[in-house]
């Protein structure tokens, strides 16, 4: 249910990619358009999407080969001998060429007449009663299921905690041949919680083995947890490819009590992955919410339509609009005493749904006056400041705001600091900047190595002149270094061969040591710096990276700290291509720090040598796996 | 009928004899089953018709086989184009668009592909450990995602018009080009 306080103080993603497709003149005044005009990382984002569509536009590619002719001649003719010559008017029973030259499909309907018009009249009349009458008949039209409609079934379909699943999986045609697959899933325990979907990155591990079954369908059993609540779940192959519901998101399974009755904490639990926001599953969650839990606002802070009560409720439904809804819940929150976190939370989301960031400040500040331990609290009040922040005020009115984000912090080890780290960077003083981001490295610890690549400390540059943030930072990286590799979202988890594993975690090893090196020449040991880029350029070597930037612009930065200007420029044409439309500017950039002591020619021989050296390393790196492939 | 080299510009439309002819008697002589028409339209538009081809596909050999699918099949289907001769090359895009769609979605593609593909299919799973250009971070999308990106991006397709053409909703047309551009992103900044 946290969508909305999720990604509070930055556009998600998705947003920016619709704003890179739309004219400004189009988004004008919109949220996110005021967002982006002041926030420079957003605003870069945005360029760097519109920035991908050119450069796939400029890819040149060949022209047809010569001989082509020669071949669509021969099949023309004889087309033409088996065919005979096209008719100037095609016969009525001609088959149309599939390749439609329109996108608009062909009229194929005679002009209506006026008698034929009302008879259409006549039968939409009866049809639109029939309707009106099934609403009626039926009372709800929409299925209660949590569960979205898939070839994956489990049964009980809402097991209470500790109970075994059956699975069973109608196998679709491209996975015909299969004689076991994995049942993966993420359990969802918390909905203060924001996990990752799978295909964001999320946590799925191993439920359950499925075999064929005598009637073709693969089935499995495995058993939830006793503090069961929610589960996401994807089906694997044995070459790591996963089948979800839809093709964009994961099944859902929702707990229940030991009668198979839905329960508030469960649903809750189910509605925390952002990524199923939109999903059928998440419709359906949402359903049964507003179905068995209508004084809860969860059920109809996102929902795109508002549940009636009995069967005229379901009629009217259609008339009850999303800020009416708002309006009774709202009256009747506002007078209680004491409300959950829960329920506060659902209203700031509900008041933001209905874009009203006024309705979503006054439930944050009782957010924050009732629960300020709630791990969602810190976000929630970084956005409400963001509102602020948006109307363009002096900035000593934001900075009043800081001690309160500040106090939020230090009340919850595990609130999200992300979204108000970004105000504090910009609004607070150097005192507090220096302590968010010390505070930024220890929560980050092994985090740091497994997210983006593990070289990049998130940070800015000018705090790793402050000794202290270095150690922090060089803490957090070993920590890192010890600590378990995670996977990038696209190979998956569960099923991915060995040397793949290793081979990424290889490489993000190498990006943190580039790191580490960066801080040893940083303290003064330049030495050490170049032993630690020398591992991590050996390290990417075995990574099979041929690129090894982090490892080159480490080297280089140490040479160059040593006076080796010419040294250091052949290790930053070796990180940096000058032909790469993403390291233009970076190259741009170091060819102007060493100015006039590597002259162009100097450049141009050393660039050229880089091509020659890469090229030489990646075929190297394809013999050695394709000699790794054979062995296995 | 002999095709010019690669690299030189694109002719006006010529009979056999030399002597310039309107875009639309060439049609008509195509409609009379005129191989040297079809010809003349290869020479001026084969190219086009085979790149826009080779980006959706991404095997030559499946590019090849529908640029000559779109050639042999255009004597037919040309007879239902009415506009002038600006907007052949445009309507003659999106019939190569749509066949080569079609060519995927049908399943007929080549097993044979080039070295290039080779590396691309079998190194997918180690994106993250080389420099990529655009192109080969293209390669390791899916074909779901790559071709809504292209039909967005380079075609110039609406996400409606996508929607049709894949036999999809618009809004998971929507999903599958943020996805792929997020994935793009991730791709060619993890690459350096």
């Amino acid at each position: 249910m946290m969508k909305g306080l999720r990604n509070v103080l930055h556009p998600t993603f998705e947003s920016l990619s619709a704003r890179a497709d739309r004219d400004a003149s189009d988004v004008a005044g919109s949220r996110v358009e005021r967002h982006v005009a002041r926030c420079a990382e957003c605003g870069a984002l945005v360029a760097e999407i519109r920035a991908l569509g050119a450069a796939a536009r400029a890819v040149e590619y060949v022209g047809a080969p010569a001989a082509l002719w020669t071949r669509i001649e021969r099949a023309a003719e004889r087309a033409a001998e088996t065919e005979g010559p096209p008719r100037e008017t095609p016969a009525p029973d001609a088959r149309p060429w599939d390749v439609a030259p329109s996108l608009r499909s062909t009229r194929h309907w005679p002009i209506p007449t006026k008698r034929s018009l009302a008879r259409i009249g006549g039968g939409l009349l009866v049809a639109a009663t029939a309707l009106i009458a099934v609403v009626l008949a039926t009372g709800n039209p929409r299925s209660l299921l949590a569960n979205a409609p898939s070839r994956l079934t489990m049964t009980p379909f809402r097991p209470a905690p500790g109970s075994e699943v059956h699975v069973r999986f109608v196998l679709p045609p491209r996975l015909a041949s299969a004689d076991r697959l994995v049942l993966a899933g993420q359990y969802l325990t918390d909905s203060r919680h924001a996990p990752s979907d799978f295909y964001f990155g999320g946590r799925y591990d191993s439920l359950a083995t499925l075999r064929r079954a005598a009637d073709g369908a693969m089935v499995g059993d495995f058993t939830v947890p006793t503090d069961f609540k929610a589960l996401s779940i994807v089906v694997m192959d044995t070459s790591g490819q996963h089948y979800a519901a839809d093709g964009l998101h994961s099944w859902l399974l929702v707990g229940g009590d030991r009668f198979g009755r839905p329960v508030l904490a469960s649903l809750l639990a189910a509605l925390s992955v952002n990524a199923l926001y939109g999903s059928p599953a998440h419709g359906s969650v949402l359903d049964t919410l507003q179905r068995y839990f209508p004084d809860h606002p969860a059920g109809f802070a996102t929902a795109d339509h508002y549940r009636g009560e009995g069967v005229f409720g379901d009629l009217l439904k259609f008339f009850q609009g999303a800020e009416r809804k708002y309006v009774r819940f709202n009256r009747r929150l506002e007078a209680m005493p004491a409300l959950d976190a829960d329920r506060i939370s659902a209203m700031i989301q509900f008041a933001y749904h209905i874009q009203d960031p006024a309705e979503a400040a006054k439930w944050t500040r009782r957010l924050v006056r009732e629960h300020p331990d709630d791990r969602f609290a810190l976000t929630a009040y970084a956005r409400l400041v963001h509102e602020v922040e948006l109307k363009e005020p002096p900035a000593d009115t934001i900075r009043r705001y800081l001690p309160l984000l500040d106090s939020l912090l230090l009340r919850n080890e595990k609130a999200d600091m992300s979204e108000a780290y970004a105000l504090v960077q910009q609004y607070g003083d150097l005192a507090m900047q220096r302590r968010w981001v010390l505070e930024w490295l220890k929560r980050a610890g092994g985090p740091v190595l497994s997210q983006n690549f593990g070289h990049t400390m998130n940070i800015d540059q000018k705090w790793l002149q402050d000794a202290e943030i270095r150690a922090q930072a060089a803490t957090s990286m070993r920590a890192g270094l010890a600590s378990s590799c995670d996977l990038p979202r696209w190979m998956g988890r569960g099923w991915v061969p060995f040397g793949r594993r290793a081979r990424y975690c290889d490489n993000a090893h190498a990006r943190a040591l580039a790191s580490l090196s960066e801080i040893a020449l940083l303290d003064g040991h330049a030495s050490h710096a170049l032993a630690l880029a020398d591992s991590s350029l050996a390290l990417f070597t075995v990574a099979g990276n041929c690129a090894a930037l982090p490892a080159h612009m480490a080297r280089g930065r140490v040479l160059l700290a040593r006076a080796d200007t010419l040294a250091a420029a052949r290790e930053f044409a070796a990180g940096l291509r000058p032909d790469e439309w993403h390291e233009i500017d970076a190259h741009a950039a170091v060819v102007k720090q060493l100015g006039a002591s590597v002259p162009a020619a100097t450049w141009a021989s050393l660039d050229a040598a880089a091509r020659v050296e890469s090229s030489r390393c990646v075929r190297d790196i394809a013999r050695r796996d394709s000699l790794d492939r054979r062995g296995q | 009928m002999t095709r010019p080299p690669h690299g030189a510009p694109a002719p006006l439309l010529t009979t056999d004899t030399g002597i310039p002819t309107t875009f639309r008697a060439c049609i008509d002589r195509l409609l009379s089953s005129d191989t040297s028409a079809l010809g003349e339209l290869f020479a001026e538009h084969g190219d086009m018709v085979f790149r826009a081809a080779l980006r959706l596909t991404g095997n030559r050999a499946d590019a090849e086989d529908v640029t000559q699918e779109v050639f042999v099949r255009l004597a037919g289907a040309v007879r239902g184009f009415t506009g002038s001769a600006a907007h052949f090359p445009g309507w003659l895009r999106r019939v190569a668009v749509r066949q080569a769609l079609m060519h995927l979605r049908g399943g007929r593609r080549r097993r044979e592909v080039s070295v290039d593909s080779v590396s691309s299919l079998t190194m997918t799973a180690d994106a993250a450990l080389e420099r990529l250009s655009i192109e080969s971070a293209l390669a390791r999308l899916s074909d779901d995602q790559r071709t809504v990106f292209l039909l967005k991006e380079v075609e110039g397709y609406a996400h409606a018009e996508i929607a049709e053409l894949l036999g999809i909703s618009t809004a998971n047309s929507e999903v599958r080009l943020h996805r792929a551009r997020r994935q793009l992103c991730t791709l060619l900044r993890g690459s350096r």
